[in-house]
């Protein structure tokens, strides 16, 4: 009967503010999808990144004379670079054969001998991989004897490192301001709601009335807010998506992959900022309207 | 029981209660009388703790104003039965959710609630007000409707402040009557009124009260 009283105070509360209550649900739905929308976009570049890092080598080269005693010096020097998460030896033949199957044409075919060079291709550790350290790797890898050539592209981390920390400042920004937004619109209805629910909030607290029983229905219209909103927002993701996705077919011809868990997302987001925009004002808005003074 | 111990009320801008000794016991009937001003509001808050004393303490059994928390007033209003002036029914509810409340607070089951508030309602002579809606009801009605939720959850006291009020003579004497009624079955009653026609012949304990203070016996006497 608790529960049932509770829910019915909930749904009268929506209905009687329910113009409020369709905004605060269009400003939440609008807000839910730019934040999660964005959050998408700095999530993709964020894996992208780490990808570029994960795959980040730097090749060395080895003068075409290096002796096998040679080769063990320079993998033990390797081995105290603790920078270095793993390397690899490339053979004059792997690398002939690696050209092979890049080029598709033998490389003996055209030549009598062989004229690639034994090589290393080495891995950092992914938190390692930024450009001043990779350099500092480079100059002592340099120092090594037997060595002919370091390669390396340190542009593309040049360049990552330069926008990523200022895409993500700028996109924690805007969802931080959306946050904000969303918590002030749900504020805004509970505050309506328990203002013109004062005279029976006090009546109930003379008649001994708990607060979970007091607070439960505004909650509860905060919590369905956020959760219309959500859905609100799954329904605008959906379509941009789709847009974004027949853009990409037609531009790159590539399938945007499947973002079905932008939904749950969404609706998640919503319901957790509903109920912690009501249960963190209605205590306030019950102590300011609810008084002897109606 | 209840016992109030050399208690003082201050308001911002006049003395609610001046030094007020007083007690009233279980299954008592008490008036309490006075002009307009005179404290008997601040006595009957300072029982359901909407108000504590700026010096002195109220017991209300088990319960003291020094000690009270905010969980211990809820369990202490479980226990006492109030009614205003004005009513304070919530009139977008039916009659029946009205006298319910306290019960649909307490957390009972709907099939003891039915039956309980059918019961009262029947003793009252409102059961076939009971899907109305509150705020639909003449003025004496409601006053019977609050009284009915204010025995509903069974209190050991009922506080009434001025319950006729707002009411025509006749509905005046049915809810005082009412609530000889249920003192009858039990439960202590204090009422404040300045109804002294109503009250005038009634056998009730009678404490006068005048400007924040409880008048000495003696002093009834000479004023009666
Ligand atoms: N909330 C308040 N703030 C300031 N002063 C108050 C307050 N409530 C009561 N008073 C003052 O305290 C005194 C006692 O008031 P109280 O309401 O207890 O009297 P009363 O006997 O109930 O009067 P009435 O018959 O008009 O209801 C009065 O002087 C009143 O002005
Ligand atoms: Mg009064």
């Amino acid at each position: 009967m608790r529960s049932f009283y509770i829910l019915k105070q909930a749904i009268y509360n929506i209905w009687s503010a329910r113009i409020p209550v369709i905004i605060a649900i269009i400003t939440i739905g609008i807000s839910l999808s730019v934040l999660v929308g964005i959050s998408e976009i700095a999530y993709k570049v964020y894996s992208t990144v780490e990808d570029i890092r994960k795959e980040f080598e730097i090749d060395i080269f080895l003068k075409p004379e290096t002796s096998s005693f040679q080769r063990e010096i320079i993998e033990r020097k390797l081995n105290n670079i603790h920078q270095i998460k793993s390397y690899k030896f490339i053979s004059k033949e792997d690398a002939a054969q690696i050209f092979f199957e890049e080029f598709g044409e033998n490389i003996f075919d055209i030549l009598t001998d062989n004229p690639l060079p034994s090589s290393y291709k080495i891995k950092l550790y992914g938190e390692m991989t930024h450009v001043e350290i990779v350099d500092n790797v480079a100059n002592r890898i340099n120092k090594i004897n037997g060595i002919d050539e370091i390669k390396y592209h340190n542009d593309l981390l040049t360049l990552m490192e330069k926008y990523f920390l200022i895409i993500m400042i700028i996109g924690g920004s805007i969802i931080f301001v959306l946050l904000l937004a969303m918590n002030i619109f749900i504020r805004n209805t509970i505050k309506l709601s328990v203002y013109s629910r004062r005279r029976q909030i006090f009546i109930l607290q003379l008649l001994g009335s708990g607060k979970i029983f007091l607070k439960s229905p505004f909650i509860i219209e905060g919590l369905f807010e956020g959760l219309i909103g959500g859905l609100f927002a799954a329904t605008i993701l959906y379509f941009l998506h789709n847009i974004a996705n027949e853009t990409a077919i037609y531009l790159f011809n590539y399938n945007l992959k499947n973002v079905d868990y932008l939904w749950s997302i969404s609706i998640a987001v919503g319901g957790i900022i509903g109920v912690f925009a009501s249960s963190t004002s209605v205590n306030k808005f019950i102590r300011i309207f609810a008084k002897n003074d109606y | 029981m209840i016992k109030f111990s050399n208690v003082s009320v201050d308001y911002p801008y006049s003395e609610g209660l001046t030094d007020v000794n007083v007690e009233f016991k279980d299954k008592e009937f008490t008036l309490v009388l006075g002009p307009t001003g005179s404290g008997k509001s601040t006595l009957l808050r300072l029982i359901y703790m909407d108000i504590y004393p700026s010096s002195g303490r109220v017991d209300v059994q088990k319960w003291s104003s020094k000690k009270i928390t905010a969980r211990k007033i809820k369990k202490l209003r479980r226990n006492i039965g109030i009614v205003f002036q004005d009513f304070r029914l919530i009139e977008n509810l039916s009659v029946f959710e009205n006298v319910a409340l306290p019960l649909i607070i307490n957390g009972y089951s709907r099939k003891y609630i039915k039956r309980k508030v059918e019961a009262i309602l029947d003793e009252i002579g409102l059961l076939d007000s009971i899907r109305q809606k509150a705020g639909t009801l003449s003025k004496g009605e409601e006053q019977r409707v609050a009284i009915a939720r204010a025995v509903v959850k069974n209190p050991f006291v009922i506080l009434a402040d001025e319950p006729t009020g707002n009411l025509d003579p006749d509905s005046s004497i049915t809810v005082f009557n009412l609530l000889r009624k249920i003192n009858k079955l039990g439960t202590a009653v204090i009422m404040a009124t300045h109804d002294y026609l109503l009250i005038k012949d009634a056998p009730n304990r009678k404490i006068l009260m005048d400007n924040g203070k409880i008048l000495k016996k003696q002093e009834i006497e000479k004023n009666a």
